[in-house]
This record gives C-alpha cells, structure tokens and sequence, in this order.
C-alpha cells in the first residue's frame, strides 16, 4: 500500500513537471509566432513610411478617479485622437512609429540592463533618463549613442535648425552639450513667458491657509515675527479643531530648500549659483545669515509649529493638520487631499514672502525663464533613420505639435473661453481618454518635452477659476498675485534645481561621487540635528570645518566650473 | 502516585499564563491585519488619513471593486500560481536529491562538496551578470526565467540534510540487509519519514515565490508572464514620493493624484494576495504531527 | 548474529561502495549542473569590484579599466565608515539575540498549548506581520510611535515617558527596529521549529512522564535537545549574516536625525545608488561583506562542531 502512494505521488508530482513545462513552452512558441506575424505585418503595411523604433517608457496617466490611461492604450486602442493627430501628422512627413514599451517602475532596471547587454542598438530612438551621467558618456564613447547635433545640422528641414539657432536653442545646446560640442543626448525644454513678454517661469513659495488666517482674524503674515505668530495662533485656537496642538508647517529641513531659508538670502542647495553674486557659487553654510535662519526655524521646530514632510505627508494633509507648506506658487493639486470638517470651508494655500532680515530682500526659488530638465533621450549609435529622426524633432517644435501635447485637441481635451484662454477638460473617469492634461508621450516616455509657447498667466488664471469653482470668497486671486509679483522681480529669483548646470566631465563626475555622499549625508544631518536642537550651535566653527574637509570648496568648484561652461 | 498524576497534568497556573501569553502574542500579531483589513473596507477618504482603529469608518468596497475588475491582474494571478507550483514540486526534488546523498558520511569528496555549496551562498556577481547569463541562455522575457533560477538553494539542501541525518543510521541498515539499493533507501526509509520538513520546504518556498518580484523585474519586460507581486507592487510603487527628486508641476501633481487614489488600494490589495498563502499554511500543518517516527521504529 | 553480518557487509565493501558513490553522485550531478550554471555562473561579475564599470563596458579583455584595490580603499577609508559597521553590528546583533531566539521561544510556546483550536488561530496569527509588506508595517509604526501615536500615549501613561515623536530619538530606534523586526518574523521563522518538535518521538514524553517529569522538564531534557540540531544550523547562518541587515525597514523608519545609528552599510550604498550609479562601488562593498560574513560562518561553524558536534558539515 505504502509503496503503490508513493509511486503515486512521485509520478502525480514528475506528471505535474512535465505538463507544466508543456504549457510554459507551448505558450513560449506561441508567443514568438504572434510576434512574427506582427512583424510581418508591419513590414507589409509600411507603404514608403520609414518606421522609428522607440524604446521608452510606457507613462501611465492617473486620474482623480483612480482610473488609469497608458501610452500603451493610446498606441493600441485607436481610441485616442490626440495620438491619431501625432501619427497622422508624422506619417505626412513620411514617419512611423514602432513602440517598445516598458512599464514605468521595471524601466529604471531595464535601461540598465540593456546597457550591459549591448541592446541598445535594436532601436533608434531611446529614452536613457534612468542612466546615470557617467554611463550616458561612458556609452557615447563607446559609439552606442551618435551626435545628435549632427542629426538636426544635416537632416533637420527647418524648424529644428532654427530653433537651435534662437537665444533658447543656444542655451539647451550649451547645457546639452559634451565635450567636445556635440550633443548626445537631448531633454526636455521648456521656455516661460508672462503675457507674451516678460520673461519668467514657475515660481515656489511658502503658502499659508488663507481659510485659517480668517478664522484667526489676521492678516496674511509679512515679516517672520508675523508668520512665526500665525502659525502659533493656528495652534493655540485649534483652527482644525480636532483638541490637539497639531497645526503645522510641514517641509523638508534637512536640506536649505524651504522658502523660508530663501527669506534670509540662502540659496537652496548645498552649492547653488548665487544669482544676488554675479552667479558665482557658493553654499548657504557660507552665507551671512544661515545662523540667523537656523535659529528661527529651531523656534518654530521646539515650539512644535515646524514639523518634518516625509512619507507620511499626505496622511497629514489628510487629517487637515498642514498649516504651510513649501511647493509650487500656482499648485492647486493639494488642497482637494485635505480632509476638510463639515461646514468648513475650502482650505487654500496662498503664497507670501516675509522680510527676515534687514537689508536682505526675501528671495524667491524658481525655474529660469529656459528650463532644460534632466531626462535623456538618445539615438543609438548604429541607427541609420537620422533623418526621420529629424522630422521627428522638426515636428515635435512646431507650435501645432505643442498645442496638441499640452492641450490636445479643441473641444476634445480642452476648451477655448472667450479671451482667448485654454481650459483643459478634466473627466475624473478617464472615459475620455485624451482628458489626460499633457499627452502621454512626452512625460518621460518616448519623445522629449519642448514646450516653447508656455504663457505662465495661463496657470495663474487657472488658480482664480479653481478657487472661484471651490467656493473661495477670501483672497482668490492670492496665488496670481504672489506669482505677478515674482514675475516682475526676476532679480531676486534663485534657481530650484541643478539644471544651470552643463554636463559634467568624467573627472568631474568622479570627484563629484567622492565627495557627495558623505557630505550630503554629513549637511542634511547637521541641519536637522541643529534645527531640532540635538546639536549646538557653539561648535559652529568645527562643524564648518568638517563641511570643508568632507570637500565642500571642491564641491563648489566643480560646480561652478559646470555653470560657467554652459552659462558663460 | 496521585501527586505525580498533578504534576504531570501540569500546574493551572503556569497553564493560564501560557495561554495568556499566548493569546497576547496572537492578539498583537493578528490586530495589523484587521487594521489593514478595515482600512481596506472603509471610506476613502478615511483610509488615506489612516486613523481608522478599531472598527471601520464608513464602508466601500471600491477598491476591491477595481481590483477584481481588472484582467491583468487574474492573467498575474495565474502566472503566480503556476510559477509557485512548479518551483515549489522542483525545490522538494532538488533539496532532496543533494541532501540524502550527504548523510553518507563517509561519503568520497564530501569536504569538495561542502565547499562548492557554500561558496555561492555568500559570493555572487550582482545582478547584470546574472542578467547577462539568462538572456545568453536564451531566457529573457520567458517564463521559465522564473523557475528554474529559483528551483534550487543551498540553505534549503542544507536545512534538509540536517534533518535527514537526524534518521536513524539503522533503519538504512535495515533496508540494506534486505537488498535495498541507494535509490530505494531514499524512496523507501527517507522520504515517507521526511514529511515536516518537506511541508515546511514547501511553506518556505511557496510564500518565497509568492512574494518573489525582483527576479520578475528584471527578466519579464512584457506583462503577459508577469507575477501578482510585480503588478501589485507597481501599484504600490508608483504611490511612494520620491523625496530626492526635484520635480516640475506636473509630476507633483500626478503624484498628488496617486497617492490620492492609491491609498486604499494598497490595503484591499494586501488582503486580496494574502489570504490564498494564508490558508496554505494550515494545510501542510496536518504534516507537522507527532508521531511520524514512531511507525517507522516498529517496523 | 552481529558478528556475522559484520564479516557479510565487509566481503561486499569495496565495489558495493564504489557502485554506492557513483549512484549517489548521479543523484546529486542534476543539481550540481544547476548549481554551477546559475550559481557559479554569474559570479565572474565579481570582478567589477576592481573596476569602473558602468553597464555596457566589458568585464574582462581590452577597454576595462582595472582599479585594483581603489573602491574598497574608498569604503574603508569614508568618513561613515566606522560608523555604519558599528550601526550594523549593533542592529545586527540585537536581531540575532531577540530574533533568533523568539522563534524558539514561541515554538516552545505553542507546543504547550493543547487546545487545537486556539493553537491553531495563535499559529496563523503568529506569521500574519511576514505577509504585510515592510511600506505597511513601516507606515503603520511610525503612525504609532508618531507624538500622539497609539504606543506614545500609551508608554507615556504607563510609564512616564515624555509624548514626543520617537521616530526621531536617536536613543529609541534600535528599539523600534528591534520590536518590529522580531514582530514580523518570529511567527514564520517558529515553523521550521514547531515542525522539528513534530518529529520527536512521543514515547520519550510518555517514558518522562511516567517518571514525573513536569512541563519544564520535558522541555529541558526532550524538546529542546530534540531541535538542537536545527537550533545550530541556524544560529551558524545567523551569524554568517551579521554584517546584513532589513535594509527595507531602516530605510523606510530613518531620518536624517537618526543616521548616527540607523544608517548601516546597506542603506548607504542605497544613497550612494541613487546619487551615482556606481556599480563597482556597491559591489566592491558588498564584496567585502561577503567575505566577512564567510569567515564568520566558518568560525561559527568550527566552534558549534567542538561544543555541540553538531554543523554545517
């Protein structure tokens, strides 16, 4: 008996093997012969089109409903008009697009891993955003990327080679370029412009609760004095009114990008080019009034109104405990997360600067009117469609091409009022799927962003609508005008991020990496710890010295040798 | 007599204790996933605030709603379960076929052997050349990626031989003297007494592959053979704020929009892949019952 | 009879256990061939560690660019290092005491426990926390130990302790870590033992028994001798992995303001990913680790063979 189950269970299990690896390796050859059809298919149906394989990331849009569009959809559903207009117009110009694309959080690895393995000349157009600087020029050495400098030079028919000729275009180039001129790799762009003619793009701010400045009965806060009282106020009167002292500002402050920081001259990284200097680079650990700084926000931290933002953030902007926040100035997209109480009424975020000390104008973070980012997309080296490659850039930078990218189409994804103004048409179920704000396949999936006709007093009259739609009677207009009066104040305008900055060399890169880590590590402590009142201020001088040892002056160098190479 | 018949039955007072303790231990172990389990079911907006204790606020089955209505995910389910079932049948066999051979103690280049199964335990190459391997070998992108990589390990076939030298030597001895070869020995004497440890094997292996993503990142780029914990992490994933990236207005606001809607999401999809590997467990537990030995002695 | 079947199986040795070898070796050569394929195969990667490799560069032959003993040089040189071996031992070695022995300890347990029923809902309960993914469990006990969290208010009423957000004490984290990693894996990790104990033949507790042996007794002199065996290889691999942490839960539960005694070396090496994609770096770390974790195992392995007779080999 015993032997008869055994036997069983050894064949039952061998039997489960085997048709198991039927099944897998049926399938698997199944697989490779859809494959082959489709490709046959495709070379039937190219009709004189040349085909541009693109390797990049499937981008995944989520609506306010939950509800979910991929480039995918749009690409093999035939339901999109917008991705109609795309392929239509490309194929006038002679141009088809073969997609491969991978899902957003395997293609990090992916790219990596077809690096390694020498795949990247299975195609023509890449999307390399994930590899670092070092491999990107560790590759274009290797010839697996060619010069795309050399594309739009001999093969562009108009618009490309003009626009790289404009002040823009020279400055992308400058912050694209290698060293030896070309580009390789080519990001997003964009341009920002205020009416038609001042020049200017999106600005960041300290936003306060205009709904809570009412209850309160105060003014919105125009020195830190005031916004340390206000703040404190929110607490004392319990404005969220859930019995505890929990009302607070929620920012990051390990690091100096807090708008408050920018308050008293600092700038907003560990070393950024100070614009109120010429440009030169320094770190705010330098600066004149980073003490001053840290004790404010160590007041506020003791007292309980300065709280660190982490991954728990938006379960505190749920429970309505988030007085101030640091974002950007014209975000509408954080107050529908807060959980407000019954017969409140809708919280709004208005931005301010408040003076912090005198003789030092508040200063303000915000993109530069030409803002290059940090994706990457590449052609492969053994590519031979330069030239529809460079229809394809000579397209992606006409006006018509970026209307129906950021819009899409009239009446379908967006609507024109009467003063011209376009209004973006949301559907919270996705059944429209072009209702997906920019199109799905320049957000870091398959083809750069330009964006050269962005008007930012669109996004500006966009937050009086939504506070008018909400039901906001008090200070509507409060992100509009703080953001007007960035605007008109470029001078005091700091960069947010590092994209000033050219291309590193490999030199560059590897001091870079020696000394980052440790000191970022080493910074982001030392500033916690001293706003949190763990470590003193009285060894202050040590604590600069340690900065310097860790290569804080080298740090700064490199940086401003980067700045300087593109900028200059 | 009488009084070692009490103390035999055990003092109630240490009894009490224990299962005080016990269920103390089983309340704070079971109360996370009731707490998951009811902010999976309530409202929300509720389930974002994560304050919800004891019993839910409000109630909605949204997001199990959006989660059965979704074919990829049962196409994932699928793929989990048979990547699960042939692993775990193919550990079993391959644990065993390196494990009964090792309790031979005399047996020839057992010190090689030894060295050759640790080795790899603590060095590897990282994961492009694993990488690099599986796409020479034809593999990338195919399902059997995922089995055959994983159908083996070392601390397993350890873990297994250390229970089999536990056998009795005379028992092999037994079955020799009646003319048993190697091959029979192990069906015969080893494996019908090696049930626990193959069920906890089993255990072992069926919730390591259960949970098993990373091997699914790397080598399946396509979705048609992707498993449930990819798919379901990909949810989960795109939902975690990227601290370190400056982003522009639009990737904030998208994400604003995810974590919004993904909240809940994570909960229901908690519950939804965990309980199946939930009741596995009780059902390899029927192996772990005394007296397994005690057959095979009187014989 | 003995005597007899000694000189019988004598007779018989040398080609009965040449042909005994061989079968065995054949049983085993499947697995080898899968063993040297998957697990050796890969392993030339290695080499990276004494490189500047970046995805595409070759690993061996012309255009590799051969570093020697430079990242290893970096690691050890750090301004952190000291710090993140001694953080790792410390976390390391505070799982190896509470984790390890919970297991043990709540199969003993368990064992006691008569009532089916209740065993069996205490059992499944136990390895509840394993399946709830560590962004859960992370979430859920920063929320408690937030400064009105569950657990705050709790000890504070208990037992004195200022409400504060503990998440950000230096002083409270290896505690938090500590609790929450023994929470998620003491129940899974009882299994393997709850089954050993399975296996004990019940005649002994019957003989112990009858003798007068009390619960404590039984457990003393059966039960536990009875999973010693698994009880050592354990604890030899335990220690090999002294130098690995839950790097998921440390970088999900740190903050700045913990560093000084959360950061271990693989939550580091994750930074220093992110910052950089320094492929020879991390691996040349991770390297270093191995060959730490290898010795120990060794060592481990070496002192369990004298004091217990009991190993890996």
């Amino acid at each position: 008996m015993k032997k008869k189950k055994r036997k069983k269970i050894v064949w039952t299990s061998m039997g489960t093997v085997m048709a198991a690896s039927l099944v897998v390796g049926l399938s698997g050859c199944g697989g490779s012969n859809a494959e082959k059809k489709q490709k046959a298919e495709e070379t039937a149906a190219e009709d004189g089109l040349e085909t541009v394989k693109i390797f990049g990331k499937n981008y995944q849009f989520t609506g306010s409903g939950g509800q979910k569009v991929t480039l995918k959809d749009w690409s093999t559903q035939g339901k999109s008009k917008r991705w109609k207009k795309l392929t239509d117009d490309l194929a006038d110009k002679g141009v088809k697009l073969e997609l491969e694309l991978i899902e957003p959080d395997q293609y990090e690895t992916t790219c990596q891993t077809m690096a390694a393995s020498g795949e990247f000349s299975k195609y023509d157009l890449i999307n390399i955003s994930p590899l670092d600087d070092k491999t990107k020029i560790n590759l274009v050495n290797q010839k697996q990327f060619q010069s795309f400098s050399d594309i739009w030079e001999k093969y562009s028919e108009g618009e490309a080679k003009d626009f790289f000729e404009t002040e823009a275009g020279e400055y992308f180039k400058n912050h694209m370029k290698l060293e030896d001129g070309k580009c390789y790799w080519l990001s997003d762009f964009s341009t920002g412009i205020y009416k038609g003619e001042t020049k200017a793009n999106m600005a960041q701010g300290f936003q306060v609760r205009q709904d809570w400045l009412d209850i309160v009965g105060e003014e919105l806060p125009e020195n830190i004095d005031e916004v340390h009282q206000v703040l404190k106020k929110f607490q004392d009167e319990d404005v969220n009114q859930n019995g505890k002292a929990d009302e607070a500002f929620y920012v990051n402050f390990s690091g100096f990008a807090t708008d408050v920081a920018q308050w008293f001259g600092l700038g907003p990284s560990i070393a950024f080019p100070n614009t109120q200097d010429n440009d030169t680079v320094t770190s705010p650990w330098y600066q004149e009034n980073v003490k001053k700084y840290i004790e404010y926000m160590k007041k506020l931290y003791s007292e309980g109104l300065l709280k660190m933002d982490d991954e728990q953030f938006s379960t505190h902007m749920s429970n309505n405990e988030v007085s101030a926040i640091s974002n950007y100035a014209t975000q509408i997209w954080l107050e529908p997360t807060v959980a407000i109480p019954e017969g409140a009424d809708y919280p709004w975020y208005v931005p301010l600067r408040a003076k912090a000390v005198e003789g030092q104008t508040p200063l303000f973070r915000g993109q530069y009117h030409y803002n290059p980012s940090t994706r990457a997309y590449a052609v492969s080296g053994s590519s031979e469609k330069q030239e529809a490659i460079a229809k394809i850039l000579d397209y992606l930078l006409t006006e018509e091409a970026q209307l129906v990218q950021e819009y899409g189409i009239k009446d379908v994804s967006y609507k024109e009022e009467k003063d011209g103004r376009k209004q973006r048409i949301i559907d919270a179920t996705l059944e429209n799927t072009d209702a997906v704000e920019i199109a799905l396949w320049i957000n870091d999936s398959i083809f750069p962003r330009f964006d050269l006709y962005k008007d930012v007093s669109d996004e500006m009259e966009t937050s009086i609508d939504i506070a008018k739609d909400n039901g906001v009677t008090s200070n509507p207009e409060g992100k509009y005008d703080f953001m007007l009066e960035c605007v008109n104040d470029q001078e005091h305008r700091l960069f947010h991020d590092d994209t000033p900055y050219g291309i590193p060399t490999i030199e560059e890169i590897d001091k870079q990496n020696a000394i980052s880590s440790d000191l970022n590590t080493y910074s982001q402590e030392l500033l916690s710890k001293l706003i949190m009142g763990q470590k003193s201020m009285d060894d202050w001088d040590s604590y600069i010295k340690d900065l310097k040892d860790l290569g804080l002056d080298e740090m700064i160098s490199i940086n401003q040798a980067r700045y300087d190479r593109a900028m200059k | 007599m009488k009084k070692r018949r009490g103390i035999r039955e055990g003092n109630p007072v240490i009894t009490f204790f224990l299962y005080a303790l016990t269920a103390f231990l089983a309340l704070v172990t079971v109360y996370p996933m009731y707490y998951v389990f009811i902010l999976s079911i309530s409202e929300p907006k509720a389930a974002a605030a994560m304050n919800v204790y004891w019993i839910p606020k409000g109630f909605s089955l949204d997001a199990y709603k959006a989660l059965i209505g979704d074919s990829e995910m049962w196409r994932a389910y699928l793929n989990t379960i048979l990547y699960v079932v042939c692993t775990t049948i193919l550990m079993l066999i391959t644990s065993v076929m390196v494990a009964y051979p090792l309790t031979y103690k005399g047996l020839k280049g057992r010190k090689y052997i030894n060295m050759f199964l640790l080795i790899p335990m603590y060095f590897s190459g990282g994961m492009i050349p694993a990488f690099l391997l599986i796409t020479k070998l034809g593999l990338y992108g195919h399902p059997l990626s995922q089995i055959i990589p994983a159908c083996f390990s070392i601390w397993n076939i350890i873990l297994v031989k250390a229970y089999l030298s536990s056998i009795p030597e005379g028992l092999r001895e037994a079955a020799k003297i009646d003319g048993a070869g190697v091959f029979r020995i192990l069906v015969d004497v080893y494996l019908p007494l090696s049930k626990p440890i193959l069920a906890v094997l089993a255990v072992y292996t069926i919730v390591a592959v259960w949970n098993n993503w990373f091997s699914a990142l790397i080598y399946l780029p396509k979705t048609d053979w992707q498993p449930l914990q990819l798919y379901l992490r990909r949810v989960l994933v795109e939902d975690t704020k990227q601290i370190q990236e400056v982003m522009g207005p639009e990737m904030a606001q998208e994400m604003v929009r995810k974590q919004m809607s993904g909240a809940q999401m994570k909960y229901a999809m908690i519950i939804f892949t965990t309980l199946p590997v939930l009741f596995a467990y009780p059902f390899f537990q029927k192996y772990f019952v005394k007296g397994v030995m005690l057959g095979s002695l009187k014989e | 009879m003995k005597g007899t079947k000694k000189v019988f199986i004598r007779k018989r040795s040398p080609s009965y256990k040449d042909k005994e070898t061989l079968q065995l070796y054949l049983i085993m050569l499947p697995v080898f061939i899968l063993i040297a394929i998957f697990a050796y195969g890969p392993m030339f990667g290695i080499v990276i560690a004494f490189q500047d490799y970046f995805p595409g560069a070759s690993f061996f032959g012309e255009g590799v660019k051969w570093v020697g003993l430079k990242h290893f040089d970096t690691f050890i040189q750090g301004k952190y290092f000291g710090r993140l071996i001694r953080n790792t031992l410390v976390l390391s070695g505070l799982n190896l005491v509470f984790g390890f022995l919970s297991p043990i300890f709540f199969a003993l347990l368990i064992d006691q426990i008569k009532n089916l029923k209740f065993k069996k809902f205490a059992q499944t309960a136990s390895y509840m926390p394993y399946f709830i993914s560590t962004v859960v469990v992370a979430a859920m006990v920063i929320s408690f130990i937030d400064q009105d969290g569950i657990i705050t208010k709790f000890l504070s009423a208990v037992l004195g302790f200022p409400n504060k957000n503990w998440r950000v004490e230096p002083s409270a984290f290896p505690i938090t870590y500590t609790i929450t990693n023994v929470w998620m894996n003491f129940g899974f990790g009882s299994i393997l033992y709850i089954s050993t104990i399975s296996s004990i033949d019940p005649g002994l507790y019957e003989a112990a028994k009858i003798d007068g042996a009390n619960r404590w007794h039984q457990c003393k002199y059966i039960t536990l001798p009875g999973i010693k065996p698994i009880i050592a290889i354990n604890l030899i691999m335990s220690i090999g992995s002294l130098l690995a942490t839950n790097s998921d839960l440390i970088l999900l539960l740190y903050t700045p303001s913990t560093y000084d005694v959360a950061d271990v070396i693989g939550t580091y090496t994750y930074r220093l990913g992110i910052v950089s994609g320094e492929y020879s770096y991390t691996t040349a770390a991770g390297l270093f680790m191995s060959v730490i974790g290898f010795a120990l195992t060794f060592a481990a392995n070496k002192i369990s063979n004298k004091l217990t007779g009991y190993g890996l080999w």
